[in-house]
């Protein structure tokens, strides 16, 4: 009899979220995953996620464990089955697979933008430093955090980016490792002579103006396309735990792509959750940009490996792109192109007109080809010349 | 018999309802497949950005695309936005001005509206009743909406050199400083240089005819959406004056300055919410899939404004078409000061519904007391 009603329960449980939806949705398993404790602005889209409801909407809550936000102690805790979810530039990746740690990334984070560069470099206001070609024999903060190096995240991406633009060789500058709390000390005191900084420090600087800033991540890179590709995270799981979780793979991923595309949209907000979690007073302007699909492409990834394989920490060929990720459990994966033969658009029937129209057939080229093309022509897309950070 | 059954059904399935919240919050610990706490189950919004895929096919009718604006419903078709919404667009043909799409919808011609603010509060103005369900463009420093270029060699470098001079107010052959795009940031210009908007000869000009007229000198300025203003970049022949994005104080006003919608009227609405809802969810996952390959969708408005599929310029979209009070005052603010509106005769409010947009259920973070919650609290307490 109790197992009856059980049964009716159920039955009446399933009709019910039907009704709800309108969807063949079936009611679903609470997950609960365990995550490293945020303690960074990597963290936003989590913080707006359980905030505005994305994940209990996709019945996930987490247990939050607490290990620190740096590659290294990311992947020995996934190893360990401390944590679930690992977040990261491609170089985390890069270092698990190679520690034979199996993971992948499931959905992309980061996006660049002008408006909202990812880390700033700061020097002191009457430093006779103007531009990366002054920094030869300096001291410089290499990272965010006490183990960084211009090897590793993104902070080493983009001081290796920096420097090769400018001309420096890496080993011409001093890196002087610290915390990201302890760099405006630092600098103030002369210990460094430029910091990287994340958004809601870089804000805190030029908020209280002791500081100038000498350069951003949005400063580098020839085109407004890299320079969005530049800042790709990605937020991943073992493969094991994709195997075994599939469906919960799905749900996280849903819930962090809503809440991206929640979180760009409402900035003003949101901003000061960032700040408040890296125990800075809110200030209602932080800086953080965000794919909008969650959709990771191959192109992005390549930036990162190439300049590994520069520095020497991957050899040629040694990981590919696709040993990164899977988009497979993103909702949206399933838009792909139409066959402009099978099921053509009005576009496509308008583009065989122009092309008729203008004698001969113009190829539809893809995001890649597009951006060799102008590089050959050594022309920036959408915006000619250098980025500018506004 | 049949309406029976209708009746028997939606009895059992509002009970079901109820129990679904109440058992949801009980059967926790069994349900978990991790961990060692566990939480509800979860039970779909009622307007999921990804609810499975409608087996009926609803039509709409709407202008063919003639410039940027479109771009994302090149997307949407192209990429299987609309058909996984179960929704067919209908091409009624082009309508470039506000005022032809206006009496396209008058005449039940169209069933959806784009536009910025002052297409909704003209149609509202004229006694019909119409609102805005999903917000389409917002600004980026990268991709600005508007450009507006002078002659190289014109002598006009700043806003004070424009007195007296003739410009293209806007970027269709109807356009003036009181519509649009171009005039709302015209207007802005404008004042913030603290030049009355009289003392300029409006030239109105189809942008295509923009260019010939700039070498000519029948005008002395154009304003130009992203495709011609990325082709005048490229080309070097003319100097940039100022875009959108160089007005307003903050970030924040200047991504909102942006904004356009698409709606309805609200006898569509009410007649087909389902719809509307498709609608919806179709143009906000397009948005949000568009967002990551500006690249690409540059290549497709290029190429419907008739140049070559080379690089050219995109704007920027609103990527969960959430529509917020804000932005909209902005743009009532400036009609209440040059007059097209009395003071407090339309408020935001009276110009969309965000009841479509999955995104609804999320306005509300409040509601969620979470990790960051404590943080703060104990932020507070220190």
């Amino acid at each position: 009899m109790q197992e009856n009603r059980i049964g009716i329960f159920a039955v009446s449980l399933v009709l019910g979220v039907f009704a709800a939806t309108g969807a063949t949705a079936a009611p679903r398993a609470a997950v609960v995953l365990k995550v490293a404790a945020p303690t960074s602005f990597h963290s936003g889209a989590d913080i707006i996620a359980e905030k505005y409801g994305f994940f209990e909407r996709e019945g996930i809550s987490f247990q939050y464990v607490k290990v620190p936000d740096t590659p290294t102690k990311q992947i020995a805790a996934i190893k360990a089955g401390k944590i679930d979810v690992v977040t990261g530039h491609p170089d985390l990746y890069v270092n698990a697979i190679k520690a034979g740690v199996k993971i992948k990334g499931v959905v992309r984070g980061t996006l660049g933008n002008a408006s909202y560069p990812h880390l700033s470099f700061f020097v002191r206001k009457d430093s006779p430093i103007k531009s990366g070609k002054d920094l030869a024999g300096k001291k410089v903060a290499p990272g965010e955090w006490k183990e960084s190096s211009f090897d590793t995240s993104c902070a080493g991406f983009f001081w290796s980016r920096y420097l090769k633009e400018s001309g420096i060789p890496r080993n011409k500058v001093k890196q002087v490792a610290l915390a990201e709390a302890e760099h405006e000390k630092a600098l103030t005191e002369g210990t460094i002579d430029v910091a990287i900084s994340s958004p809601a420090y870089a804000e805190k600087y030029l908020k209280h103006g002791k500081f100038r800033r000498l350069s951003t991540t949005w400063d580098l890179f020839p085109t407004a396309v890299d320079r969005e590709d530049s800042e790709i995270n990605l937020r991943g799981f073992t493969e094991n735990f994709i195997k075994k979780h599939p469906e919960t793979v799905r749900r996280y991923v849903k819930a962090i792509v809503q809440a991206q595309e929640w979180a760009n949209d409402h900035r003003k907000e949101n901003l000061e959750y960032f700040e408040q979690l890296q125990r800075i007073e809110p200030s209602v302007t932080n800086k953080l940009h965000l794919s909008t699909s969650g959709l990771i492409e191959d192109r992005p990834l390549k930036l990162w490996l190439t300049q590994l394989e520069a520095n020497g920490t991957l050899k040629r060929g040694q990981i590919k792109p696709k040993d990164l990720y899977t988009n497979e459990f993103n909702p949206f994966n399933e838009y792909k192109v139409n066959d402009v033969k099978k099921n053509p658009t009005f576009y496509d029937d308008f583009r065989l007109n122009w092309s008729k129209k203008n004698k001969g057939g113009v190829q539809e080229k893809t995001d890649e080809q597009i951006r060799k093309d102008e590089l050959k022509k050594n022309v920036a897309p959408v915006v000619p010349g250098k980025g500018k950070t506004r | 018999m049949g309406k029976k059954r209708i009746g028997m059904v939606t009895i059992s399935l509002s009970l079901a309802m109820v129990l679904a919240t109440t058992v949801g919050c009980s059967s926790d610990k069994k349900s978990a497949l991790q961990g060692k706490a566990a939480v509800a189950p979860a039970l779909q919004p009622v307007n999921d950005l990804f609810a499975p895929k409608p087996k009926d096919v609803i039509e709409l009718r709407v202008p063919t695309p003639t410039s940027f604006h479109s771009g994302v419903d090149i997307i949407a078709q192209k990429y299987g936005f609309f058909e996984r919404e179960g929704i067919k667009l209908k091409y009624v043909g082009a309508l470039e001005t506000p005022s032809l799409q206006i009496a396209a919808l008058k005449a039940g011609q169209i069933d959806v509206l784009g536009g910025h603010p002052d297409i909704f509060i003209s149609v509202i103005k004229g006694g019909f009743k119409v609102r805005g369900v999903v917000r389409n463009s917002m600004g980026n420093a990268t991709y600005p909406h508007m450009t507006f270029f002078v002659r190289k060699d014109s002598g006009i470098n700043c806003a004070k050199d424009l007195i007296g001079k003739k410009v293209a107010p806007g970027e269709g052959k109807a356009g003036s400083f009181d519509t649009s795009c171009g005039g709302f940031f015209w207007s802005r210009y404008l004042k913030e240089n603290g030049i009355p908007r009289n003392k300029l000869v409006q030239v109105p000009l189809a942008e295509p005819q923009q260019e010939q007229a700039l070498r000519q000198k029948l005008i002395d300025v154009t304003a130009n959406g992203p495709t011609f203003a990325g082709n005048y970049s490229k080309k070097g022949e003319f100097k940039k004056l100022f875009t959108s994005w160089d007005l307003f104080p903050t970030i924040t006003d200047k991504e909102d300055s942006e904004i356009s919608m698409r709606g309805f009227t609200d006898d569509f609405i009410r007649k087909n919410p389902e719809a509307v809802r498709r609608f919806v969810r179709a143009i906000i996952k397009a948005q949000a899939w568009t967002l990551d390959h500006h690249l690409l969708s540059s290549e497709y408005v290029g190429q419907l404004q008739d140049f070559e599929p080379s690089v050219t310029a995109e704007h920027h979209l609103g990527a969960s078409g959430y529509i917020e009070d804000r932005p909209l005052r902005l743009w009532l603010a400036h009609f209440e000061e040059i007059k097209t509106l009395k003071p407090g005769q339309l408020k935001p409010t009276d110009l969309y519904t965000n009841e479509f947009n999955p995104y609804r259920v999320a306005s509300d973070g409040k509601k969620y007391p979470t990790y960051y919650d404590k943080i703060k609290t104990t932020l507070a307490k220190k």
